[in-house]
């Protein structure tokens, strides 16, 4: 069953159409990763799941409520970190938490168990005393996760989780995205991408207010990777390495790229799959006794995919 | 529970700030200091003959008092919760608009109802000097009690219409100063007979000055409350507006 229902949603700002109809869906257990350039709308869109903006049009159903007509319902369910971190600064970390869940109706053992846990999930032990005025980025940014997760929400939407932390933060809240993704549904916004391919098994790609793209990672990047490259440096005259890597079966075109002292480089490119195409100019290259440098197959990488569908940057 | 845990949270956001020390001293400096003014220049130059009187000429200053103090302490409570966003992961939890409006209200009530509870010193010390007419006392710290409510309803109001402190805090005090000047306190004296049935009747200071009397008067109780719920109800109103269509 569907989690979250999207179907045609659009909003407008003034005479700015900020969506322009979008649909998709989320499972229960799936990570959605929502990525797209920014002013794309992913926040926007989020901004309407979670209640803070009514849509212009369109409709969504989270956990078979409608976001309009049962909206206290949904956000119930939802755990929630904006983007940016807005915290109440004249609140400790733990007295931030204990308000948070008492606005959820929580209380008594189960708020002080949640927060004990959530405090421990996010790491924020040391701190937990301290005014939030005070932290960090990397730590507020952990108490925003940690007031997203304490209720044990079955949805979590998380918008740029880890702006401001450090290498060691980001791998430890990927993986804590990771774990809570495994029984609940996720949705992560974000234009890191490396970030999305990591932890998300499903991408959406936002452009203008349209989803350009729906897919697992390696579909998306399969689609640029229909055909493929490979650089191919060798000991020899570039003629030579054209001539001999050109009759190699399937190859489309072979560039060169640069010539030092006894030392080609080309750029082949042919229509069958990469490992198999590396394999073959090796062989080639072999049998005429061409001592290969470098033979580097290049992959379509999901920045690419998202450069290719996002490059027209100029509104229409 | 919701708009209470709200209001206990703004509460605490007064006391940890330098508002709630400011309010409740100029508050107290101003009405406890004034009253023995009154009281010496009365005896000093035979103003007034009865003590009772000391007394409705020093209640009669506490709209003044709230005209300036209670938009000061409502300045606050909405225009940081939208600078900051806050507002964005409020309403991402399951509360209604309406109980977040509560909630800042009753906080701000309170804190105005600390302030009038620290000036009952003076109606005691006028209880020991002779006999302390009860009626018209408690008749006006009701009466303050529903205008600094109606005040601090506008204050929010405007905090979140306006966005931003400084703003919200002049256009409350001017529209608070104009309910206490309408009427026989000042406007009629340059508008025509005829409109001085209406401005008394919304005159803050007419009917402050009605219940200061002792008279069980319900219209005014009645108009407090309900311009107080006019103004809630207008605040929840433009949240909501925010979340546009």
């Amino acid at each position: 069953m569907a989690m979250i229902q999207v179907e045609e949603l659009r909003k407008n700002y003034g005479s700015f159409r900020a969506l322009q109809g979008i649909s998709f869906t989320v499972d229960r257990g799936e990570i959605l990763g929502f990525l797209g350039p920014n002013g794309a709308g992913k926040t926007t869109t989020m901004k309407i799941l979670t209640g803070f903006l009514n849509p212009s049009g369109g409709r969504a159903v989270v956990a078979g409520h409608d976001i309009l007509e049962n909206s206290v319902e949904v956000r119930r369910l939802l755990g929630y970190l904006p983007e940016h971190t807005p915290l109440y600064e004249d609140l400790s970390v733990e007295g931030y938490l204990r308000y948070c869940g008492r606005l959820r109706r929580m209380s008594g053992s189960r708020l002080s168990d949640r927060i004990r846990a959530v405090i421990g999930l996010t790491d924020l032990g040391p701190k937990s005393r301290a005014l939030i005025k005070t932290l960090s980025k990397g730590y507020r940014q952990r108490v925003g996760i940690a007031q997203a997760l304490l209720h044990e929400p079955e949805i979590i939407i998380l918008d740029e989780p880890t702006v401001g932390l450090d290498p060691n933060q980001v791998m430890d809240v990927r993986q804590l995205i990771r774990d809570v993704g495994r029984d609940r549904t996720v949705i992560l916004c974000s234009h890191i991408l490396s970030e999305v391919e990591a932890v998300c098994g499903r991408v959406l790609i936002v452009h203008q207010g349209r989803i350009v793209a729906n897919g697992a990672p390696a579909t998306l990047t399969s689609e640029l990777n229909r055909g493929a490259t490979c650089e191919v440096v060798a000991a020899c005259a570039p003629e030579r390495l054209q001539g001999e890597l050109s009759a190699v079966g399937g190859v489309t075109s072979v560039e060169p790229r640069s010539f030092e002292e006894g030392r080609a480089a080309v750029r082949v490119r042919a229509d069958r799959d990469g490992s198999e195409l590396a394999a073959e100019l090796a062989r080639a290259l072999s049998q005429q006794s061409i001592p290969l440098l470098r033979l580097a197959p290049e992959r379509a990488t999901l920045e690419d995919v998202f450069r290719s569908l996002t490059r027209d940057t100029g509104r229409k | 529970m919701v708009s209470l845990t709200i209001a206990a949270k703004e509460f605490k956001g007064f006391l940890s700030s330098a508002v709630a020390y400011i309010f409740l001293a100029a508050f107290i400096l101003w009405l406890n200091g004034s009253y023995f003014v009154w009281q010496k220049l009365g005896t000093t130059y035979n103003f007034f003959t009865v003590q009772s009187t000391v007394l409705d000429v020093w209640f009669s200053m506490v709209p003044m008092a709230f005209v300036l103090l209670v938009p000061a302490l409502a300045m606050k409570l909405w225009p940081d919760e939208l600078k900051t966003g806050t507002i964005e992961l409020l309403m991402s939890y399951p509360v209604k608009t309406r109980q977040i409006v509560m909630g800042k209200f009753l906080a701000g009530l309170f804190l105005i109802l600390v302030g009038l509870a620290l000036t009952l010193v003076v109606p005691w010390t006028v209880g020991q000097y002779g006999e302390l007419d009860r009626g018209p006392v408690i008749g006006a710290y009701l009466a303050s009690a529903l205008v600094g409510g109606a005040f601090l309803a506008v204050g929010l109001f405007m905090g979140a219409l306006c966005r931003e402190q400084v703003t919200a805090f002049i256009v409350t005090a001017l529209i608070c100063l104009a309910l206490v000047l309408m009427g026989d306190t000042l406007t009629n004296l340059f508008l025509p007979q005829s409109w001085h049935g209406i401005t008394n009747a919304l005159s803050f200071s007419v009917r402050f000055d009605d219940l200061g009397r002792g008279v069980a008067n319900f219209p005014s109780v009645i108009y407090f409350l309900s311009f107080t719920v006019v103004c809630l109800v207008l605040n929840v109103a433009v949240v909501e507006c925010r979340k546009g269509r």
